[in-house]
């Protein structure tokens, strides 16, 4: 069936929509404009640019009354008792689209005994701008698992009927997402890099693909939630301050039927820190020449270890033997981009510092004021590598 | 063993020329020929040697079209029948040990290096900003003359037995000139608009694509970007590129950047400038175009290669002077052994700083460079007579006479003052424009402890007694340098270079740096201490008629660049009369006139060096052979303390 | 009833896959078309538990015509059965459109164990697993590393997360979707042979044609762009003046930072400040 209807009345044959039209759907016959229902793909640029409004789509008929959902929600997952800086960036971005859709923010926090804690979230969510928080306290609980958490997510989009359902691309919101989504039966973006909105208030998804070479603008028109998952540290986190008793907190015990009986989890192993590469770390600890020694190293190997970060070095502490070529940081070994770069007794040879330069906040320490590496970091020590790393160790 | 570097290594088809994996010799002058301009024999052991390290493909080049078109009468002339016979010796060979090759043919165009330049056909009349002199307009006869003589050229070239063509459109030549806007202020058809101005390529295409059928790629050297103001930038470039594709005009486009004027530091870009620099101008290129791309700029490591390919920013990885410096490096890569390929450092001194002077390509790492019938791969021999060999001096000269009398099976021991090696060049790296110095540092290091023959003793100052007990067959003194500031220079706060770079001096602001030599070395401390000190203050004065007068232009560039930024000043034509009462005393030295300065903090006088030697008048007449090498033989180079040690190890 | 159903996609070679920069579509031409890797690990497990426990592994597919080529080769490795679910009225669906296709056909080929890739290299959405789980009412387990154990309807197995590893067991049915691993797979054989091959098209499955294909995909991309932010060092504006993009060139593109933090020496409160930062 034919769902794009062209009034060949008012249709002037201006081609506007043929210039926007990226899949070469449509066509001028005759001085009018044609749409091949091959090609089309319904997206509708076409309607947006024709000033002469010559074009309009048959209202597929979901069951469903687009513009009687509202809000802009953000699943939270409060697992381990805290809550992952990454939410926060999520509810950041939230907040911008807030501003264009005049919608209220709520954020949905999955969890256990939440009950004794809930003024705190009043708290920490008021300083970004949430004006709706709702506690999904799962009393007996043992493990969280996407198929439970689905059921509660869409019991409460069904009541609520959100406009935007955004969830953290961590790889339990990676498996959260689609599966609510598709209760839902409503579209969903994995792993978008940016959101805005269209001027029909849609939701602009927008994300990588083919390896992250093209990028697509992805939009969900007909149908509501419009629901994507977020990848993790791509937007900034910028506060909203609002006043804690404008926030409304509702707190909800829910008790599920789990799948527990079913799928389990037997064991927990914990990384080896030796296996974090420095491709994908947040925290790099770099070790240079200023470390002296390759005991000097393992020291930094050791305290490195106990945070979970991975190790790097530079060319000339891997050429002196003290780290595998593997952790060579720079031109010729591997470009990073973690969140945090802490460089113990690098001086910063050029090619070292293209290497690393991306990282989101670098702290550099070095006993010699004339290190370049001090000139590019955020926060640069003056002073001994070895009496640092001692302390930390001691605190840490 | 399974494959390091996997798409450096995979093959790759330029229309129907099939490379063995992704690494290209990028053309470039080597003076290897006769004054006359006949490619001579050592070019035939050029190329192969870098066939024999297992390159994919060479792109031999700047040959001229024609007697009008070439930069100094020792290019080649492609359009001349009697580079035929030559030619075909170097396809021949190079076919042998698996590597393909193409030609590069260009026209001079405005760019002439015999002094004084003559005839510099141009499309305007304009004054050529390198050379300050008025280049002709050519008019439609002398065009067609250059539209034709390519044609020849490139028929000898296939003729000879090259697998493709490349065209020159890049940092010089008559092709660029017209392309550009700041060359070309021409009213007819081949000046004006973007047309108009790639007109000349165009046709030239055309006529080479005519001549030698549809079989052969053709190609073209681009300059993506002139880095001049009112030159063409990267977008123009690929505009240009587009053109030429959509006009199925090429089939590969090879990258290139800069002019011969402001921005020479660009098309060869010395050691200051980072290492792949350029990776953004191949990646846009190829952004716009399905041609493949060779990208090009510092580009001496395998793990650097295999990224770029990664990344997409390319198909091919050019390299030139790395192959100079190690033409084994693509045989090396592919078995994994990274750390044993000698980096080249971009010096500029070997290679780029003898073909200025039409001097036969060297290179300062590689002393077979130009030589290789003699001294190349494989030429190497083992010693029959094994002998016991004392090296005094782990700085360049020991080391790379160690590295290659070892590996020659003579038995080495060496002795080193100081705890660790290298000797000068741990302080000479610490000079910004010098600092991959390193690096030498870093392969030699590498390839000593691969030999069991070797012994070496650090911390150790050796003895004429010590040497003796030891009953050496040979000995070697390889002591090397030190400065030296004559007493009536000395003030207070007088320091030589040594002591400025290892950190012992009082630095202060006001700094005067008196430059006797007008080398690397006497700049090179200076940008040492505008790199460091802030708020330093340097009057630069030297005897010469400007600041570091012989120092390779193009690192002269990169000095300049960067001093002038700071707080430099240079007063030349000075010299230092004498020291008194902490007064520094210099005197114009046409003039006579006398200068004097007063007030300053540091007083740092590069000039005088002198062989550290005692050990060798020591042991005359006490040693069965006895040697100097390095500075200790005489001030000079790094690169003549290598040649040293390696002819020295290769006879003993 | 099949034993191992493994879930697969034909996928472009991603790395060659360029954009037309003017028409602002996805050039495909002389792009060779291959499995996604990671249902070829899939595939991998599914075929040493066919080793080990005796079972018929089937291959699975929803596509074009051509998307045969990708089933011809999980038989040239082993699988036995090999399914192509393809319909001109499936073409444009987006991911809930797919999972919902695909797991029509499942239902009526009977199921017990399905495996599939994490995500594929085209779009990378990692949705298929998780939404054929919902679709059928199975549970899911994603990220998975490797199968520890099957038997007796209880797989056990490894997945991997961002603090480690968690051991998984789950009772079937259920759907697994498999990472890459480090393992080197056994190269398989692409041909475009329709013998070994059982079609089935939209009418066989049970299900609304409204429900699939562009009109039961509620996402649609609006727009295609190059990524202009790559990852190499160096990216030097044209519109600045030459002598500043080679400034920009000889720093390496570094910047100083204006609003650095400078300590002369250490004391506990720089300490707590690193420590504060590293949780």
């Amino acid at each position: 069936m034919n769902p794009i209807i062209i009034d060949k009345g008012k249709c002037t044959g201006c081609k506007k929509c043929l210039e926007v039209c990226i899949y070469n759907a449509l066509e001028i016959i005759d001085k009018k404009a044609v749409v091949n229902i091959e090609k089309c793909t319904l997206c509708r640029l076409c309607m947006n640019v024709c000033k002469f409004n010559a074009i309009s789509f048959f209202n597929i008929d979901q069951g469903k009354e687009i513009t009687s959902y509202k809000g802009i929600w953000v699943i939270i997952e409060y697992f381990n008792n805290n809550i992952k800086n990454s939410f926060f960036q999520v509810i950041s971005k939230a907040n911008e689209l807030s501003e264009i859709t005049k919608e209220e923010i709520t954020v949905i926090i999955i969890g256990k005994g939440l009950k004794q804690i809930s003024n705190n979230f009043k708290k920490i969510f008021s300083e970004y701008g949430v004006k709706n928080i709702k506690l999904i306290d799962c009393i007996n609980i043992i493990n969280f698992f996407p198929e439970d958490i689905a059921r509660i997510i869409f019991d409460e989009i069904i009541l609520y009927k959100p406009s935007i359902v955004l969830f953290l691309g961590t790889n339990f919101g990676r498996s959260l997402a689609p599966r609510v989504a598709s209760k839902v039966r409503t579209g969903i973006t994995a792993d978008c890099t940016e959101l805005k909105i269209s001027d029909d208030n849609n939701l602009i998804q927008i994300r990588p693909t083919y390896g992250g070479r093209i990028i697509a603008s992805i939009i969900c028109p007909f149908y509501r939630p419009q629901m994507a998952s977020v990848r993790p540290n791509i937007f900034e986190i910028k506060k909203n301050r609002i006043s804690m008793d404008k926030i409304n907190l509702e707190y909800k015990e829910v008790e599920i039927d789990s799948i527990e009986k079913i799928k389990r989890v037997i064991s927990t192993l914990k990384k080896d820190s030796k296996d974090i590469s420095i491709d994908e770390a947040d925290i790099i600890f770099c070790g240079g020449l200023g470390l002296g020694s390759k005991d000097g190293f393992k020291m930094l190997e050791y305290l490195a270890n106990k945070v979970n970060a991975a190790v790097g070095a530079t060319r000339a502490a891997v050429d002196k033997g003290w780290a595998d070529a593997s952790k060579l940081i720079g031109q010729t070994g591997k470009i990073i981009r973690p969140k945090i770069y802490f460089g113990f007794g690098v001086s910063g040879a050029i090619h070292h510092l293209i290497g690393m330069k991306n990282s989101k906040k670098i702290i550099a320490i070095n006993k010699d004021p004339r290190a370049p590496i001090l000139k590019i970091a955020n926060i640069a020590i003056i002073g001994d590598v070895h009496d640092i790393l001692c302390r930390l160790n001691n605190e840490l | 063993m399974s494959n390091y570097f996997e798409k450096l290594f995979s093959e790759f088809k330029i229309k129907n020329v099939l490379l063995r994996n992704r690494i290209v010799f990028l053309p470039h002058y080597t003076a290897l020929a006769t004054m006359d301009g006949t490619p001579s024999e050592k070019e035939i052991y050029y190329y192969t040697e870098r066939a024999k390290g297992g390159v994919g493909l060479i792109i031999s080049g700047n040959y001229a079209v024609s007697k009008s078109g070439q930069m100094h009468r020792t290019f080649i002339n492609a359009s001349d029948q009697k580079v035929i016979p030559v030619f075909s010796k170097i396809t021949k060979r190079v076919h042998n040990y698996g590597s393909k090759i193409f030609g590069q043919i260009t026209h001079a165009g405005p760019t002439k290096m015999e002094k004084p330049q003559s005839d510099l056909w141009s499309p305007s009349q304009i004054i050529e900003g390198s050379s300050g002199t008025h280049t002709m307009k050519i008019d439609e006869e002398e065009i067609n003359e250059v539209k034709h003589a390519f044609e020849k050229s490139s028929k000898n070239l296939i003729e000879s037995g090259f697998d493709g063509v490349e065209v020159k459109i890049a940092h010089d030549g008559i092709l660029r000139a017209f392309l550009s806007p700041h060359y070309n202020k021409r009213e007819d058809k081949y000046g004006g608009s973007f047309e108009n101005r790639a007109r000349l390529s165009v046709e030239v295409l055309k006529l080479i694509r005519k001549s030698i059928g549809f079989e052969y790629p053709i190609g073209i050297r681009l300059c993506m970007d002139e880095f001049e103001d009112d030159g063409y930038k990267l977008e123009d470039a690929i505009r240009f590129a587009k053109y030429l594709e959509q006009n199925q005009l090429i089939d590969y486009i090879n990258v290139d950047a800069g002019t011969t004027w402001l921005s020479y530091i660009m098309q060869i870009p010395p050691m200051s400038i980072p290492l792949g620099y350029s990776e953004y101008m191949s990646a846009s290129l190829k952004r716009h175009i399905s041609l493949p791309v060779i990208a090009f700029g510092r580009i001496n490591d395998p793990v650097q290669a295999e990224m770029i390919l990664q990344n997409e920013s390319a198909d091919l990885i050019g390299m030139a002077r790395q192959l100079i410096c190690d033409p084994e490096t693509p045989k090396k890569a592919k078995k994994g052994d990274v750390d044993g390929i000698r980096k080249c450092i971009a010096c500029m001194d070997g290679c780029v700083g003898q073909c200025i002077q039409f001097q036969p390509i060297r290179c300062i790492q590689n002393p077979a460079v130009g030589k290789e019938k003699f001294f190349g791969i494989n030429k190497l021999k083992k010693t029959s007579n094994r002998k016991r060999i004392v090296v005094v001096g782990g700085g360049v000269a020991g080391l790379k006479f160690s590295e290659i009398a070892a590996k020659r099976g003579h038995e080495i021991v060496l002795y080193e003052k100081n705890n660790f090696l290298g000797g000068q060049l741990n302080l000479l790296k610490k000079i910004p424009f010098r600092n991959e110095f390193s690096e030498i540092l870093r392969y030699l290091e590498f390839q000593l402890v691969k030999y069991k023959n070797i012994e070496i003793n650090l911390g150790f100052e050796v003895k004429k007694e010590n040497i003796l007990a030891v009953n050496p067959d040979v000995i070697i003194i390889a002591t090397g340098s030190q400065r030296y500031i004559p007493q009536e220079f000395q003030a207070l706060n007088t320091y030589s270079s040594i002591e400025v770079l290892s950190g012992e001096w009082n630095e202060g602001k006001n700094i005067i740096i008196y430059d006797k030599l007008a080398k690397n070395e006497g700049l090179g401390v200076a940008e040492y201490i505008t790199e460091y000190y802030d708020n330093a203050k340097i009057t630069f004065i030297t005897p010469a008629n400007n600041a570091g007068e012989d120092i390779n232009f193009l690192n002269l560039d990169i000095l300049y660049r960067k001093l002038f930024e700071s707080n430099f000043k240079c007063i030349p034509y000075h010299e230092i009369l004498k020291v008194k009462d902490e007064k520094l005393i210099f005197v114009n030295k046409y003039s006579r006139r006398e200068f004097i300065i007063n007030k300053y903090d540091s007083f740092i006088y590069i000039g005088d060096i002198i062989s550290v030697d005692n050990l060798f008048w020591e042991l005359k007449g006490n040693a069965k052979e006895l040697y100097r090498i390095g500075d200790a033989k005489a001030p000079r180079l790094v690169e003549l303390a290598i040649n040293d040690a390696d002819n020295l190890a290769r006879s003993i | 009833m099949e034993d191992i159903i493994v879930c697969v996609k034909q996928v472009p070679n991603t790395t060659k896959v360029k954009l037309d920069p003017v028409n602002h579509t996805i050039l495909r031409e002389g792009v060779e078309s291959i499995i996604n890797p990671f249902d070829d690990f899939a595939l991998e497990e599914a075929l040493f538990l066919k080793k080990k426990f005796n079972l018929k592994v089937s291959a699975l597919t929803m596509g074009p015509n051509q998307a045969l080529e990708v089933l011809n080769y999980c038989l040239s490795k082993g699988a036995d059965e090999a399914y192509l679910l393809t319909d001109k009225k499936l073409a444009g669906s987006d991911t809930l459109a797919t999972a919902r296709s695909l797991a029509a056909l499942i239902k009526k080929l009977g199921y017990k164990v399905i495996f599939c890739g994490q995500e594929s290299i085209d779009s990378s959405t990692g949705h298929i697993g998780p939404s054929i789980g919902e679709f059928l009412n199975i549970p899911q387990v994603t990220h998975i590393e490797k199968i520890l154990n099957y038997e007796n309807e209880v797989v056990k197995v490894k997945e991997k997360n961002e603090f480690g590893y968690n051991i998984i067991k789950v009772k079937l049915p259920a759907i697994f979707s498999f990472l890459k691993s480090k393992k080197k797979l056994k190269r398989g054989i692409y041909s475009k042979d329709t013998k070994n091959i059982k079609v089935f098209s939209l009418k066989d499955i049970d299900i609304d044609e409204n429900l699939v294909g562009l009109m039961g995909s509620p996402t649609r991309v609006v727009k295609i762009d190059v990524d202009d932010t790559i990852d190499y060092f160096l990216k030097v504006d044209s519109n600045l003046t030459a002598i500043e993009r080679i400034k920009i060139i000889l720093k390496g593109g570094i910047e100083e930072k204006k609003d650095r933090l400078v300590y002369k020496e250490i004391n506990n409160t720089i300490i707590s400040k690193l420590i504060q930062i590293i949780k």
